[in-house]
């Protein structure tokens, strides 16, 4: 059975938008925020095709849209990538990997078709320099390939000594931000390639582009999808967009659907409403059971044991796998090192596996390009955790690893991270104590005592993620950290030999991969 | 070694500017509508009781200022219990800040805490001197006391701050001023409290050199909070740094920003000045919500007691009356947090007991001024 080919559901467009007269609303709670979406269509409806011609007021774009939709699990783990990495506010999605972004692509345009894709590739200008201030050797290679190009540079470069600071900046920026960025620690730590940078600017962003191009290319990806016009490179003041250091870069990809915002709220709800109604799913929640998106009774099963024997991956030198060995009870012993885990044979399939595959993507610990690379290449850092800073995605990540794994994927532990962002509050609640806020590591990003705040944050996360509580999971709490500078959230991680198999299956269900398409079993 | 007949705690709050006179706070509390006092002796017996049973919930602090209270108002509390616990934190020369069982409610806590114990920290073992001198004079090993104390000295850093780098090397420019701050005033406290003052003289002028240079770095050279700023004044004060005009202009300034008049509170810092740590730029504040807190009221007043040329809002706090204030504080202020409902910490600490507590005392000090 292919994966993406099976039905687990439908969007009923014609109830959502006929019964309603052509008015969307939805609401979402984010990151502490409450965005709520509301928009009135018109709309045509095209009875011989089954087709609904949809118009936003004051906008020419039509979009065209079925009847009926079917959810596949391109769809499920579209949402949970939009979920963990969308924009809430217009349709673009950051996300580094490139197959993740083509999944979001193809699941776009078979929603609404004829939408023109924009990429955003951001860096820091801390990328192009080694430690010693000097281009990296790639740089200084692509410059010398197009020398024709670039002699302005080349001349500029030759003569940066006499060229004031000032004046370059404010010939790509303005005085305002130069005065701005002056103002910044980062000014001093950087000040020895600042120069260089606002001069090679436009070279550097040329490589971006190219080097971009490349990837594309290897993974085929048509220039009538992304054309180069529509790779928008960006490199930031050095430090800017996190560098740290110098030889260090802060790569992010957004990709622009903005093309799309005049039906956003048509977007967000089909993205929301699968979340919801698989968060209300997990907590038996029967209300509110929305007649425009309905689930099919799954008979989709993965046979874990088949999957489990034929997945490999690059260890070392070689191609290793699992050791797996027979149980009772349509059950296997999974191995790997001197570890081992009880694992069911068969494993439901659920809309719940494929959106937190989607989300793992978006907001697991291991590096995207990893997960993507280790069936084929050695990689490091595959670390099973995720990051959540809303009850709902937490609930999701545990209960998915629960049904995919049986209790082997039970949640190992937790910890809180508290970014500098609100170091004022933490500070405040120390000294209402009488206490100092105490951190480890020359960073400061290590373990965090004394153990007072602790309890304090343990009483605050109960109400702001109760599911923790519910289902007894305090006693998991293994640390507090101040680092990064985001909202406080928590990491969750579990059982670190499960990784391989769960890398492997959201691998093969973004990639449409043959061992587990030849694993996927239709069970009455 | 100085021991003071009237207790060390009556010296401790002398030090920090909050009475003269361990009896004249008892005095000055009646000054307290009777349904007020209720309050807070309720407030008072309910945390006592929270910290009655599970002895890994104590932490150092919380249990130094729920001593003073009780100390302050004539209340009974098992002492004999409390030196017990306190000798249980007892790690060689110096004390941590809460029990190691405290790891059992937490499994999983920390690999790295599990493999090392709670480290001895220059906080914890100053309000553990404090709290077992004043109860028990004698009860610590004379040599032990000496030795302790010592070593807080021995502890100071080439910053000029008190802390200990033991257990954690995280660098000065990562620690939180609140941190420094902090840890620095209560060595200092106790190294007044059981050291002779004349050795002392040189060690105190380069501290107070040493962190005002640090603090040239800073916006106003003063640091974030107001809590800090206090605890920056008694350092000062405790090392008899001339203070000049220009610095009391400055805290003027800044109290000014702290205060909000239409409650008469002072809030703990100011939201325009929040900065992203890593960038060093100003964060987003927008959506934030700050709430002036108990603490940071009743040290904003204080503050008003050491500074030469004061502000004018003690001509608002004469106006107004202490029983509306201090039932206002008595309501509890919770830390709220940004995008976030549920309150981030309690609504009211025992720190915050105690200053309500010894506030109708610095109200009578400010209407005499």
């Amino acid at each position: 059975m292919i994966l993406d080919k099976y039905p687990f559901g439908e969007l009923n467009f014609l109830n959502l938008i006929v019964e309603s007269n052509g008015s969307i609303i939805s609401e979402y709670f984010d990151s502490g925020l409450l965005h709520k979406y509301e928009k009135t269509f018109t709309y045509q409806l095209d009875e011989e095709n089954k087709q609904i011609k949809l118009n936003a007021p004051r906008s020419k774009i039509q979009i065209i849209l079925p009847y009926k939709y079917t959810i596949n699990s391109n769809l499920l783990i579209a949402s949970g990538l939009y979920v963990g990495d969308g924009s809430k506010n217009a349709i673009t999605f950051s996300q580094k990997e490139d197959n993740a972004k083509l999944l979001m692509m193809d699941v776009v345009l078979s929603l609404f078709s004829n939408i023109n894709f924009k990429l955003f590739i951001n860096e820091d200008a801390t990328y192009f320099f080694e430690s010693n201030s000097e281009l990296k050797l790639e740089i200084k290679e692509f410059m010398n390939q197009n020398k024709d190009k670039y002699t302005k540079q080349f001349t500029l470069i030759s003569k940066i000594d006499e060229l004031s600071e000032e004046e370059l900046f404010c010939a790509v920026y303005n005085e305002n931000k130069y005065q701005k960025y002056k103002e910044k620690k980062l000014y001093e730590k950087f000040r020895s390639v600042l120069k260089k940078f606002l001069v090679l600017k436009p070279i550097f962003e040329d490589y971006l582009k190219i080097e971009k191009r490349h990837v594309l290319d290897e993974l085929k990806v048509s220039k009538e999808l992304l054309s180069d016009d529509k790779l928008y490179p960006n490199v930031r003041l050095p430090g800017v967009k996190g560098g740290g250091k110098l030889g260090k870069g802060s790569r992010s990809e957004e990709l622009d659907m903005r093309e799309l915002n005049t039906f956003k709220e048509l977007f967000y709800k089909v993205i929301f409403d699968i979340e919801i109604s698989i968060t209300n799913n997990i907590s038996n929640i029967k209300i509110n059971q929305k007649p425009w998106l309905t689930w099919y009774p799954s008979i989709l099963y993965l046979n874990s044991y088949r999957y489990a024997k034929k997945l490999s991956w690059v260890y070392g030198n070689k191609r290793i796998g699992y050791r797996v060995v027979d149980n009772i009870n349509d059950t296997f012993k999974l191995k790997w090192m001197k570890k081992e885990n009880i694992l069911p044979k068969k494993v439901l399939i659920s809309p719940l596996i494929l959106f937190f595959a989607g989300l793992y993507l978006a907001e697991g610990n291991t590096p995207k390009i990893n997960i993507f690379e280790f069936l084929t290449k050695r990689v490091t850092r595959l670390k099973l955790g995720i990051t959540g800073s809303e009850d709902k995605s937490i609930s999701i990540a545990i209960n998915a690893m629960l049904s995919f794994f049986g209790d082997a994927g039970r949640l190992d532990y937790w910890r809180l991270k508290i970014g500098s962002k609100y170091f004022a509050e933490v500070n405040s609640l120390a000294s209402r104590i009488g206490i100092p806020v105490l951190r480890r590591g020359p960073g400061g990003e290590g373990y965090a005592t004394p153990s007072k705040l602790t309890l304090f944050y343990i009483n605050w996360l109960k109400e702001v993620y109760p599911t923790l509580d519910q289902m007894n999971l305090f006693n998991k709490f293994d640390h507090v950290e101040y680092t990064g500078s985001g909202i406080p959230r928590i990491d969750i991680f579990f059982d670190d030999m499960l990784k391989y198999f769960l890398f492997g299956f959201i691998n093969e269900a973004v990639k449409k991969g043959v061992i587990l398409n030849n694993c996927m079993v239709i069970q009455k | 070694m100085i021991i003071n007949n009237k207790g060390i705690l009556n010296e401790f709050l002398n030090l920090i500017f909050i009475c003269d006179d361990f009896d004249d706070i008892n005095k000055s509390y009646r000054l307290y509508s009777e349904e007020l006092r209720n309050k807070i002796e309720n407030e008072l017996e309910n945390l006592r009781i929270s910290y009655g049973s599970d002895m890994n919930q104590y932490d150092i602090a919380e249990i130094f200022y729920l001593l003073l209270c009780h100390l302050l108002l004539k209340k009974n509390f098992n002492y004999n219990n409390l030196l017990e616990w306190i000798f249980q934190l007892k790690k060689g020369n110096g004390f941590s800040h809460c029990l190691e069982s405290f790891k059992s409610r937490f499994p999983k806590f920390s690999r790295s805490t599990k493999l090392f114990p709670f480290p001895v920290e220059v906080f914890s073992t100053c309000y553990a001197l404090l709290i077992i001198n004043q109860l028990k004079p004698g009860a610590l090993n004379i040599e032990d006391l000496k030795n302790m104390v010592k070593i807080l000295r021995e502890s100071q850093q080439e910053s000029g701050f008190i802390y200990s780098k033991e257990y954690s090397n995280t660098k000065l420019e990562r620690r939180f001023d609140e941190e420094l701050l902090l840890q620095t005033y209560l060595a200092l406290v106790v190294l007044t409290i059981f050291s002779e003052r004349t050795p002392l003289e040189d060690f105190f002028q380069e501290t107070s050199t040493l962190i005002t240079s640090f603090l040239e770095k800073k916006k106003d050279n003063l640091p974030f909070s107001l809590t800090a700023i206090y605890h920056l004044i008694i350092i000062l004060k405790i090392c008899s740094y001339e203070f000049n005009d220009d610095f009391w202009m400055r805290i003027n300034v800044r109290l000014q920003k702290y205060y909000e008049s239409n409650t008469c509170m002072f809030y703990d810092y100011i939201l325009s000045q929040k900065t992203d740590e890593r960038m060093g730029s100003r964060s987003l504040t927008h959506l934030d919500v700050n709430t002036p807190l108990i603490h940071s009221t009743i040290l904003g007043y204080v503050l008003h007691k050491i500074i030469p040329t004061r502000f004018w809002v003690i001509n608002e706090l004469k106006n107004v009356s202490i029983n509306d204030i201090s039932m206002e504080l008595m309501k509890g202020k919770a830390i709220k947090i940004k995008n976030f409902k549920p309150d981030f910490g309690p609504k009211i600490t025992s720190f915050d007991l105690f200053l309500i507590i010894v506030f109708p005392s610095i109200y009578n000090e400010l209407k005499k001024i």
